[in-house]
């Protein structure tokens, strides 16, 4: 009986033991086993840091392998404004205060901004919310800048890393490249166009570090390996689309018109070497140009050609085997014909004995529609479509216009005749030095390009899918309208505003008047000069177009753009001085 | 009678070797083996040539007997020598850590003053810059292509003078801007850099306007003895014919 208590005391205190040690066992289990993982990654985590590492956005070169954009790291300039309060100073001997005013000030002067900008930020934060402790001060500052700010070191100013673009050239094909908004996101032209060649996939990491902020070696965990982005090769020539732009600048704002474009194409391989838009973007100040100049007229607005659309329908006319150079024609100043539609020609004059060469070289719209209805509309409209001029091309230019033509049963009186000398019908810049394109190389169309090709950065080269190119007409007939196109310049007007000495040249003026959007047509004048270099070996195509001059004198806005460019153009790419004479074609008879 | 004894255990080999085992182990074995051994001793140096062979031998559990304390002696060694160099690589691999981080950052450094360093290089090689230096310098663009044919200095083109005014920028600033190039300045200004600010806008103002009056002389000047009219070109442009 004396045992029992002692005995009783023991069990209970063993039962208690094991208990205990039974519950420090499940507990034990519970966190090495069960859930040893996931505390793991919790204890990983909370050391680990996680970092973006950003991958670069490929570049966009000129054909020759110039930099017309390319990216950059940019700095946040970031203020914790609950710790915006006076610091300590070292310098040299002594410690000086500084206040959050002086170093606002420091900051400004780095910035460009003013102390009370700054200032304000600050209080706006605080009073927003009093433990504020991220603001922004001051977005993609360059690296000058950063360096600048972070050697001030103020305790309460943090950056972070902001990829950004930069466009060496500026506005040398500015309209074309388009731009990326603050965010990195591409927003207009080939940048947009052209993306998923140029973004890159930004990696993520994660790695530790010690007390004093030094990463620990064989820490770092990537989780999603970061991708640069590949190179875009574009066919433009920068050097000349700077020559091209600046002088139609020139011009368009001597006489002070609403816009220009003006396009040089190369003959043999549809390549674009200058696409020049005026007013221009500089990509690396978008605000300064307004939104309708911000994209390329050259590929998004169509405009009615008016009558560098001639040589076109004469080619036509030819290939369909209706006409020659010498088929002759009457050519009233005014007609009416059978089906009610009413056409005068420019200008007043008394009736003409014109042969087609003569229609060309006197522009006459009355002539070139009573030679132009030879031809059943159903077959000027396949050879418009042969010719591209309901099609975009190949060049990934966003938003690129294929153009306005109805089908031929669309067409009304009016339209039945227009079209033959480019009224009734919108083409874009591009479309048109394409059908000259086919006309220089032989009546072979070869689609326009403006991308050479994407290097992607594991070396990989893409081209663009570029559609056959094809047979509009047939080499005979692109010669002779060539020739005719030659003839309007030796014989007409044009000759010394145009002509290079030792070259020829064959081209053709327009002066189109543009719907009003009201059903009528515009008091002004879209005038253009389109052609091809040299005349007798035809190599490259040469647009340019301007709208709504002021001045009476029309006919006198193009061609000094048009010569100037064609001088360039022969510099540049040392072509050889013409062989041969001009033919002379009869005009009249 | 020793004879006999001493061989004993060559006869039986087995039983005596446990026997020895144990009693060099220290157990509880009969002392009266010691005295064997020792007689045996005895004995052997009275007949020291008789039998030369009877002495101690390692049996072969003393042999593994032994090795065991160098084993020990290795072991604790080798784990010192782990602790020691896995201490000294930690060392290293720290005093690394530093040297690498210390790298990365001159890493990043370098590359952000690459990037300053190309865009300014990328920015001076714009169209723009170059060509309103050239301007500035007096340089006008010669529009008329004219070649010069090697084999009989036949002149091929129409040479013409270059005008005062072929200026492609002059009269059009900024139509193509570049807004990269903000504050950098012509090559012509760099004299005037130093002067006062006022001084350097004069400076400004007399580089714009000198290409105008400076330019239509030399591009002139060569002009006088090329004969006119164009030259047939009948096998291309000839290289140089070297005799």
């Amino acid at each position: 009986m004396k045992k029992n208590p002692i005995k009783f005391r023991t069990v209970l205190v063993m039962a208690v033991v094991v208990a205990l040690v039974g519950l420090f066992v499940v507990r034990l289990v519970d966190i090495q086993v069960i859930r040893a993982a996931a505390l793991t990654q919790d204890s990983v985590d909370k050391r680990s840091i996680p970092a973006t590492v950003y991958s670069k956005r490929g570049e966009i070169t000129d054909k020759d392998g110039n930099v017309l954009a390319d990216s950059v790291m940019r700095y946040n300039v970031t203020v914790s404004p609950k710790n915006a309060k006076d610091f300590l100073r070292q310098t040299d001997r002594s410690e000086v205060t500084v206040t959050p005013q002086q170093a606002a000030v420091e900051i400004g002067t780095l910035t460009g901004q003013k102390p009370e900008e700054i200032l304000k930020v600050i209080a706006d934060a605080l009073a927003e919310n009093p433990k504020s402790d991220f603001a922004y001060i001051k977005k993609a500052v360059d690296v000058d800048t950063f360096r600048a700010l972070n050697a001030l070191e103020i305790p309460w100013l943090f950056y972070e890393q902001a990829p950004g673009r930069t466009y060496p050239n500026g506005a040398v094909a500015g309209n074309l490249i388009g731009f990326v908004g603050s965010d990195g996101a591409a927003q207009a032209g080939l940048e947009v166009g052209w993306d998923a060649c140029v973004s890159g996939i930004n990696g993520e990491e994660m790695y530790q570090r010690g007390a004093d902020g030094v990463r620990i070696p064989g820490s770092t965990v990537t989780s999603v390996k970061a991708q640069d982005g590949g190179t875009l090769k574009l066919t433009i020539d920068s050097d000349l689309q700077w020559f091209v732009q600046q002088t139609l600048a020139k011009q368009v704002d001597k006489f002070s018109a609403e816009w220009g474009m003006a396009v040089v194409q190369e003959a043999k391989t549809g390549k674009l070497l200058a696409v020049a838009d005026y007013p221009s973007l500089d990509p690396n100040n978008v605000d300064a140009t307004s939104d309708e100049n911000r994209g390329s007229r050259a590929f998004m607005n169509p405009f009615e050609p008016g009558s560098t659309m001639k040589p076109i329908t004469a080619s036509m006319l030819i290939d369909a085997g209706v006409a020659t150079p010498e088929t002759q024609v009457w050519d009233p100043y005014y007609m009416k014909f059978p089906n009610g539609a009413e056409l005068t020609d420019a200008k007043e004059h008394a009736t003409l004995p014109l042969t087609l060469t003569g229609v060309i070289e006197q522009s006459s719209n009355v002539g070139m529609a009573q030679l132009g209805e030879t031809l059943a509309a159903e077959k000027r409209y396949d050879y418009m479509v042969k010719y591209g001029l309901t099609s975009t091309t190949a060049s990934g230019y966003p938003a690129e216009s294929s153009g306005i033509l109805y089908p031929w049963d669309q067409w009304d009186n009016q339209t039945y005749y227009n079209v033959t000398f480019g009224q009734g019908v919108a083409t874009t810049a591009i479309q048109m030095s394409n059908a000259y394109q086919a006309i220089a190389n032989n009546g072979k169309l070869i689609p326009a390009t403006l991308v050479e090709s994407c290097t992607m950065a594991d070396g990989t080269v893409v081209k663009p899918e570029v559609p056959e190119a094809t047979q509009v007409i047939s080499p005979t007939s692109a010669r002779t309208t060539v020739d005719m196109m030659e003839n309007f310049v030796t014989q007409g007007w044009i000759t010394k505003e145009v002509t290079v000495p030792g070259y020829r040249v064959a081209m053709k003026t327009g002066t189109a008047q543009q719907p009003n959007g009201e059903g009528g047509y515009k008091a002004e004048y879209v005038v253009s000069n389109m052609g091809m270099i040299p005349a007798d070996d035809p190599q490259y195509i040469i647009s340019v177009i301007i709208a709504e001059p002021k001045t009476t004198a029309t006919y006198a806005v193009c061609p000094p753009v048009f010569k100037a460019i064609e001088q360039q153009v022969i510099k540049r790419y040392r072509i050889k001085p013409s062989q041969g004479e001009a033919p002379v074609l009869p005009i009249r008879f | 009678m020793s004879t006999t004894r001493v061989t004993r255990p060559q006869v039986r080999p087995q039983r005596i070797h446990t026997a020895r085992s144990a009693s060099q182990r220290g157990s509880s074995a009969p002392t009266v083996q010691g005295n064997l051994a020792l007689k045996a001793r005895t004995s052997l140096n009275k007949v020291a040539e008789w039998r030369p062979s009877i002495q101690v031998v390692a049996t072969r559990a003393q042999r593994k007997a032994r090795p065991r304390v160098f084993y020990a002696i290795v072991t604790v060694a080798v784990v010192f020598g782990i602790i020691i160099a896995n201490l000294l690589l930690s060392v290293a691999v720290a005093s690394g850590a530093y040297e690498i981080a210390g790298l990365q950052q001159s890493n990043k450094e370098l590359g952000r003053t690459y990037q300053t360093m190309n865009q300014d290089l990328d920015r001076l090689a714009s169209p723009q810059n170059l060509a309103a230096n050239a301007e500035a310098l007096g340089m006008v663009n010669n529009s008329t292509p004219v070649y010069l044919r090697l084999s009989d200095g036949a002149v091929l083109g129409t040479p013409e003078p270059a005008s005062a005014n072929a200026g492609v920028i002059a009269g059009a600033e900024g139509a193509v801007p570049n807004s990269l190039l903000t504050g950098v300045s012509l090559v012509t200004k760099k004299e005037s850099e130093a002067k006062a600010a006022a001084a350097k806008k004069a400076a400004e103002e007399a580089a714009k306007a000198a290409p105008v009056a400076e330019t239509g002389a030399p591009a002139s000047a060569p002009a006088a003895a090329i004969p006119a009219g164009p030259v047939a070109l009948t096998n291309g442009l000839p290289g140089v014919a070297t005799r």
